[in-house]
């Protein structure tokens, strides 16, 4: 009995990886700043739609894990198996802008957390590209591995953050299960956002690619589940935090706020010192680890379509693409946040705005591969599991289609 | 001649009126042969494809194919929208072209970007080599331009092993494979490369001593995957071939760390220093 036990979570912790990381790297200073704003200007009224969001990120995160263990290969690399070059091109070239312009992001919440600490981002950025990227291109699969599920941990800050603000849970609960339907354009583009942000295209490209590294196996589908649930439900209690800790303090005291940073500095006076540093070392750790992902999951992509596929275990003379995209991803977000007078906010919200795009050609292959035969075998999407796929990228587009309508229309 | 030139090239009857467009092309693989042959082509649609034998095809025109006057069209029933392809039969679209491949003379995955079929002294075609560089990508995306600053990266037909998997069971079950011709450092770091499946599936094709050599050659920790997946009467067989000392390393491993699955948890150089070394290292 003892013996089984430390066999299944020996099994259990030799999974873990791929769904913790992808779902924890969404909540990202991007991430963290749509809860923000959804905390600060609608209270706890759409923690719906992180339910919601939530139980769509386990459902693709676990697709992408299981096609990863079943093909052995990426999304981009079976779109161009199935579909051809061009449709695979089209969606990389997309996937590659959209990446680095999430990666510009990552690195302006770093230079934003040290900003609350006194250190400048001429400093903290630098720093942060150098460190991620001796992460990738020196440490083994299972070194970065542990060093970035380690990172990962500074998301207890935010849960704390959330504690010490004392919010109404009775009204959170009633929020979280009670749906709120958006009225109006702010409402519709807060909710879109957060579903955005939830369900990234590269946590859904990353997730498939680095299960493929992992050597995941179909027999180990039964413990990734558990890793990729235990992921995204640690995603989604992470934003319901942020969220109440924002609806708590600055949305009762109607305090706007532009970003996560803003954020930090306005619960200081609010809900003590101790929470405002909590979401700032919050906000710096979350941006590392979204940081040191989003680089990885942009080389894995573009090595699948160049069709050299390349592992994190492989040394440079071995997969040069495979460094060189993941340096060359790196130094051009840094740089551009070096930059004075980078047009930052145009390059942001553009790259919210591919994403989104993004995003449903990406389910769509997703699920239309998941139920080839030919590829998945007896692992291929049931056709119950169909319809509630189908219905969940309904949703999506109902989103982003609301979103674009209330849009053209303001 | 490309594959994807041929694709979606007018098929026509000898009086010009038209048949459909080519969807497909089906090679046969027989023993011994390092060429396959083209035994037919698929047109029409997807759900109500056209089978043409080689021998209704008359010629190959710039812009078409045309076919033989008496030439007979074979509708072929269809099971699960799937083509009924005999046991040594392979699409050429669907099971090569864009897939992945090991490359057995550089010992790497590839992906295939095209392949290169041409007309034999027999008058048959056949496959010829495939290319898996990123020029023939870019002039498939209509970069002509940028293709040309790239070579060619051909690589014969006999050098390659398919992992699609249709294209893996017909190269297996014939036992045409080039693996089995690989010195085990290369067929080490092939495996390492692989996904589990598809190492398992080239590991239970080879013979024991064959596969106890490739794993004292790599990296303990595939070796130990390898060994983890295999059925244990299969693993104890691969043990058992290796020379006394590597056997009695790999049995302490594989009897030490079973709560772990044979999944590398533990790995102590977690850096690199000097690169990874593909000599032994036990």
């Amino acid at each position: 009995m003892m013996n089984r036990r430390r066999l299944v979570i020996g099994a259990l912790v030799a999974v873990v990886g791929p769904g913790l990381l992808a779902g924890l790297s969404d909540d990202d200073p991007a991430g963290i700043t749509t809860y923000s704003v959804l905390g600060a200007e609608h209270g706890y009224q759409f923690l719906w739609v992180l339910a919601l969001s939530t139980v769509a990120l386990v459902l693709f995160h676990s697709l992408g894990a299981r096609m990863g263990a079943v093909t052995g290969q990426g999304i981009i690399g079976l779109v161009r198996q199935r579909h051809g070059v061009a449709p695979a091109g089209g969606v990389l070239t997309a996937l590659v802008i959209a990446n680095v312009g999430t990666t510009c992001a990552e690195f302006a919440g770093i230079a934003a957390g040290g900003e609350l600490f006194g250190i400048p981002r001429v400093i903290s950025v630098p720093i942060a590209a150098i460190g991620v990227s001796f992460l990738v291109f020196r440490g083994s699969f299972h070194r970065v591995e542990h060093i970035l599920i380690g990172l990962s941990a500074v998301f207890i800050a935010y849960i704390a953050s959330g504690i010490l603000a004392h919010p109404d849970w009775g009204a959170a609960a009633k929020g979280l299960v009670v749906p709120t339907l958006p009225s109006s354009r702010d409402a519709i583009v807060i909710v879109t956002a957060t579903l955005g942000t939830t369900l990234a295209p590269w946590g859904l490209a990353f997730i498939q690619s680095y299960a493929v590294d992992k050597k995941l196996r179909t027999e180990d589908l039964r413990y990734e589940r558990i890793d990729v649930t235990a992921g995204a439900v640690l995603t989604g209690v992470i934003g319901f935090f942020v969220v109440v800790a924002c609806a708590a303090t600055l949305y009762r005291n109607g305090q706007p706020i532009n970003d996560a940073s803003d954020a930090a500095r306005a619960l200081e006076p609010l809900a003590g010192d101790l929470a405002g540093k909590l979401f700032g070392v919050g906000l710096i750790g979350a941006a590392l680890l979204a940081a040191s992902i989003l680089p990885l999951s942009t080389s894995y992509s573009v090595c699948e379509f160049i069709g050299v596929e390349s592992a994190l275990d492989d040394t440079f003379s071995e997969a040069k693409p495979f460094y060189v995209t993941y340096g060359l991803v790196t130094a051009v977000a840094a740089l551009v946040i070096l930059i004075p007078g980078a047009p930052l906010i145009s390059i942001l919200v553009a790259t919210q705005v591919l994403n989104a795009i993004l995003l449903i050609p990406l389910l769509i292959f997703m699920v239309g591969i998941g139920r080839d035969g030919e590829l998945m075998g007896d692992q291929r999407i049931s056709k119950k599991m169909i319809v509630i796929y189908s219905a969940t990228i309904a949703i999506v587009v109902l989103c982003i289609g609301s979103l674009f309508i209330a849009t053209v229309f303001a | 001649m490309w594959l994807t030139e041929v694709r979606g090239k007018k098929v026509v009857k000898a009086d010009g009126v038209a048949c459909g467009i080519v969807r497909d092309i089906v090679a046969e693989l027989q023993e011994g042969d390092h060429h396959p042959t083209i035994s037919r082509l698929v047109i029409g649609s997807r759900t109500t494809p056209v089978l043409i034998n080689r021998e209704e095809i008359d010629r190959f025109d710039e812009d078409s194919i045309v076919l033989r006057g008496d030439a007979n069209l074979m509708r072929v029933p269809l099971e699960v929208g799937a083509l009924r392809l005999r046991d040594d039969e392979l699409l050429l679209v669907r099971d090569v072209l864009d897939t992945q491949i090991v490359d057995i003379s550089g010992h790497r995955l590839a992906r295939v970007a095209d392949v290169l079929l041409s007309r034999h002294e027999d008058r048959r075609w056949k496959i010829d080599a495939v290319d898996v560089g990123f020029g023939r990508v870019l002039h498939r995306l209509h970069f002509p331009f940028l293709a040309r600053r790239l070579d060619e990266e051909l690589i014969d037909w006999s050098e390659i092993h398919l992992t699609s998997p249709r294209g893996h069971d017909v190269q297996l079950d014939a036992s045409r494979s080039a693996v089995h011709r690989i010195p085990p450092a290369e067929l080490a770091a092939i495996l390492e490369h692989l996904d589990t499946t598809s190492a398992i599936e080239v590991v239970e094709t080879l013979d024991t001593n064959r596969v106890a050599e490739a794993i004292i050659a790599g990296h303990h920790s595939t070796g130990e995957r390898l060994l983890r997946s295999v059925p244990t009467s299969r693993a104890k067989h691969i043990v058992d071939a290796m020379p006394a000392p590597h056997g009695e390393r790999w049995r302490s491993r594989l009897d030490r760390r079973p709560v772990l699955q044979g999944r590398r948890f533990h790995r102590l150089h977690g850096w690199r220093r000097h690169g990874r070394q593909s000599g032994i290292h036990q």
